[in-house]
């Protein structure tokens, strides 16, 4: 698993869907992404840790306990 | 003779060759080419067994529409949830399947807890009335109405699937999904 800061544009992230595992959107601009392997890396793409990404996941907050 | 060559005329006629044309009408090697042809026609329109089987979630405080997913090809969408964070009251999601929007789906919450909406759990919101876009308050007020019949959608898609996730107040909503292709 890889991970990566890519651009939003419009709603839509800068990937290819296939590949997303799990995304974590804080901006109207950016997502936090790991991607499964077999992607192809983008000039707009930033590679992160995954301890980088873990930690934007405490950024928002966490679901609510299911009922 | 007469009677021999009668009976090899019936059997030339009606059974045939191998080689002969599919044709309803004409003889039993014909007509068995024609059935073959017919299942193959039928056949050919079901899902293929799954080639790829996929899963992912996605997470936003947006509260415009945000892509979580969005896949080219053939498959069926097989799971689907929506759940709402922390300090959030409501998100939705909103599926288009071959370039036309079928359904909404819908979660809810208190500060506490939220309830659990997960295709093809029934309580898992599929409506395409387009007022319940921008009014909230109706979707939760259908919801709640047990008269409302919450119809699941038919989620198989042929060329394309998107998936878009919101929440109201922008504390943040979540998404998951499992879809095969072909």
């Amino acid at each position: 698993m890889s991970y990566f800061i890519v651009p939003v544009n419009d709603g839509l992230l800068d990937i290819d869907y296939y590949y997303l595992i799990e995304g974590i959107q804080i901006s109207a601009t950016q997502c936090y992404v790991a991607l499964r392997e077999g992607f192809t890396v983008r000039d707009t793409w930033e590679e992160i840790t995954e301890e980088q990404f873990n930690e934007v996941k405490a950024l928002i907050n966490e679901p609510l306990e299911i009922v | 003779m007469g009677l021999i060559d009668a009976i090899y005329k019936w059997l030339k006629d009606n059974l045939g060759k191998t080689t002969d044309t599919a044709n309803s009408t004409g003889s039993l090697h014909a007509k068995i080419a024609e059935l073959r042809t017919y299942i193959n026609s039928l056949v050919s329109t079901r899902q293929k067994p799954r080639g790829t089987v996929a899963s992912g979630n996605f997470s936003t405080n947006q509260t415009t529409y945000q892509t979580a997913l969005n896949i080219a090809g053939k498959g069926k969408l097989v799971g689907l949830y929506a759940t709402v964070c922390t300090g959030a009251y409501s998100s939705k999601v909103k599926v288009t399947i071959d370039g036309t929007f079928v359904c909404y789906g819908w979660a809810g919450g208190s500060e506490t807890q939220t309830i659990f909406t997960c295709y093809p759990d029934k309580s898992f919101i599929f409506k395409n009335t387009e007022f319940l876009e921008n009014d909230m308050v109706n979707m939760t007020q259908l919801y709640l109405d047990p008269m409302v019949d919450p119809r699941n959608a038919e989620l198989a898609f042929k060329t394309s699937l998107k998936i878009e996730l919101s929440n109201k107040f922008g504390q943040g909503a979540k998404c998951g999904w499992i879809y095969e292709l072909e």
